[in-house]
């Protein structure tokens, strides 16, 4: 059993997470493995078991992408690939970012492909599993070993048999995963990480589109315009998007 | 934050933070602190992460960080409890102690029994004999290929629950050049553990009378050479001072994040309290009383990785940071105000536990003397 698992932090501390309208602050020190990507490791690894083998992928960069490598590798993967290029997490390059790693792990034997599911995460599972030519599990809450899945639907559960090859998408509560060991986590950080160059030709990546010319205050300030509210809806309204 | 981390120091703060979330959640702190003890079974985790033996090196079966890196592991665990790691850093300095002082053999013995899950105690202190170890009276005597030791100790960390200890006991009248230190296993017959101390503060950490009565241990046991027992122990303060201030800093983070946090949600007069000049000197002071803290043990911690004993920077560290502790937890109660004085908020316990280090591993007074000493022995030289 050869599993791919591609892994991406989440904020730690919702506290350091600020927006200004127009600018999102992210503190890198405060982004850690997201648990989903924790419970998709832990699932992989104990699939694997003895006789398998869990690589890791991640388009993170930079040093949050190593960090969540290091956590990942410390809970039991054998080997770490980082994903390197011109900003492969933007939403615009998903789909480019997804054919390059595509073509990275075609050919390579892997049975399935885990990937946490995290609010932003869902496109680079369904554009692989198209890619790849793998069935496609979105949601998975639990899979038992002889690849019996459940996915958490709005009135129960969706429960079916894996056919593999294929993508998961891994909800949190999946699997509790264990804590990594300190030494676990020292060795990791001193495990080597691949380094794949993914050469995104962003001219090509779709172009998100703002178009302003509708309304001078596209964003409004609510800290300086204290008739932001009004103003936001009369331009639903002129839209006809409120009535 | 005035002391920047490395990334792998991230991750094993972070990892601390983990571990403090899933296992020393704020209720069962309060109830272990409420009863006056942690139950074992609570270290267990702990165990399985290789806490115990942090900063021992792997040959031993440690996880083989250095003194800095623990120290910050062991910083972000007293914000959830002192009194856990307290227990936890007993046991690795007891063991680093007979690694220094001891032969391989006996440091290989003394690491396996830690190995598998479970903890050590260095008994020094008896009811006559706190800060004037020279006046210490359990004494050991050699008959043939044994020692055989006798006699009470006071304020044995771990006392109850470990399953080995490092024991200094008399072996000749020639004050604080007649004490040696054994090594001796829990199970080893004539060893009674007396009632656990029902403490002001770290109420997590086991303190307990330990009573010898004909305890024959091997020769094979005495650590170092027969006299130097106080050089040993001497050691094993050096690193624990290091350690306790660690702690400390970890406990006045807390009461500065609790204090904060607080400040800035409660309203009085209208307006939050953090608004008051009064309050904002309070959290001016206690937060520049945590960053230097913090840098004063990260320097002494990376004194001691080059192999420097610390004995002055040690003495100094936990003397200057236990004492600026008092002011930044009896400031954090003060900005609860009368909430900070009940066992609603955990501003309170967080003075208790903070004021244990001004008094355990030789109190501040002591420290002054050992520094004073030092220092006058630099000028003697010049």
């Amino acid at each position: 059993m050869k599993i791919a698992t591609i892994v991406k932090s989440e904020l730690t501390d919702p506290k350091t997470y600020t927006t200004h309208r127009t600018k999102v602050f992210y503190h890198p020190e405060k982004l850690f493995l997201s648990d989903s990507d924790k419970a998709a490791v832990e699932l992989a690894v104990k699939i694997a078991g003895n006789n398998g083998q869990v690589d890791l992928f991640t388009l993170e960069q930079g040093e949050v992408g190593v960090r969540v490598l290091h956590e990942a590798l410390a809970m039991g993967a054998a080997s770490a690939t980082e994903f390197v290029g011109s900003d492969p997490n933007d939403p615009a390059n998903a789909y480019l970012a997804a054919e390059k790693v595509s073509e990275y792990l075609k050919d390579q034997g892997y049975d399935l492909i885990l990937v946490g599911d995290v609010v932003g995460s869902a496109p680079i599972a369904a554009y692989l599993a198209e890619n790849l030519g793998f069935n496609l599990y979105e949601n998975v809450t639990r899979l038992s070993p002889n690849w019996e899945y459940e996915t958490e639907l709005d009135r129960g559960q969706l429960k079916g048999k894996v056919q593999t090859p294929a993508v998961l998408t891994v909800e949190a509560n999946a699997i509790e995963p264990e804590l990594p060991s300190f030494p676990a986590l020292e060795a990791a950080q001193k495990q080597t990480i691949k380094s794949v160059a993914l050469n995104l030709d962003t001219e090509e990546a779709s172009e998100v589109v703002v178009n302003q010319t509708q309304h001078p205050h596209v964003i409004w300030n609510l800290d300086e315009e204290p008739d932001a509210v009004e103003k936001l809806v009369a331009a639903l309204r002129q839209d006809g998007i409120m009535k | 934050m005035a002391l920047q981390y490395t990334e792998q120091q991230r991750e094993y703060i972070h990892l601390a933070q983990e571990f403090g979330d899933k296992y020393l959640k704020p209720e069962l702190i309060s109830k272990w602190d409420k009863a006056g003890e942690c139950p074992k079974e609570a270290f267990n985790p702990a165990f399985d992460l290789g806490l115990h033996m942090l900063e021992i090196p792997k040959e031993y079966g440690g996880a083989g960080l250095s003194f800095e890196d623990s120290a910050l592991v062991f910083e972000k665990l007293a914000e959830y409890d002192a009194g856990y790691a307290l227990t936890l850093i007993t046991s690795f300095v007891a063991l680093r102690c007979v690694m220094i002082s001891g032969t391989p053999d006996q440091a290989r013995r003394f690491a396996d029994i830690l190995k598998p899950g479970k903890f050590a105690a260095f008994t020094l202190s008896e009811a006559d004999s706190g800060s004037d170890s020279g006046s210490l009276r359990d004494t050991a005597v050699r008959k043939g290929n044994e020692y055989i030791l006798n006699g009470e100790k006071a304020f044995a960390t771990n006392g109850g629950v470990a399953d080995v200890y490092i024991g200094v006991f008399r072996t000749s009248n020639n004050g604080n050049h007649g004490l040696s230190a054994f090594m001796i296993p829990r199970d080893t017959p004539g060893i009674y553990v007396g009632k656990h101390e029902d403490k002001m503060g770290l109420r997590l950490s086991n303190t307990v009378p330990l009573f010898f009565k004909d305890v024959h241990v091997p020769v094979e046991n005495l650590i170092g050479k027969e006299g130097k027992g106080i050089n040993i122990a001497l050691n094993s303060l050096n690193l624990s001072r290091a350690f306790v201030s660690t702690l400390t800093v970890g406990i006045m983070q807390r009461a500065l994040d609790e204090a904060g946090n607080y400040a800035v949600k409660r309203e009085q007069f209208g307006q939050p309290i953090a608004n008051f000049e009064s309050v904002q000197n309070m959290l001016a002071d206690m937060a520049t009383s945590v960053e230097t803290a913090r840098l004063l043990v990260n320097n002494t911690m990376k004194m001691m990785d080059k192999g420097s004993l610390v004995r002055k920077e040690g003495a100094m560290t936990k003397l200057f940071v236990t004492d600026v502790a008092q002011k930044v937890t009896s400031d954090a109660v003060q900005i609860f105000g009368g909430y900070g004085y009940t066992r609603i908020y955990p501003v309170e316990k967080l003075m208790r536990d903070v004021k244990g280090f001004q008094i355990l591993e030789g109190t501040n007074e002591i420290q002054r003397m050992t520094i004073a000493r030092e220092v006058a022995k630099e000028y003697a030289k010049e």
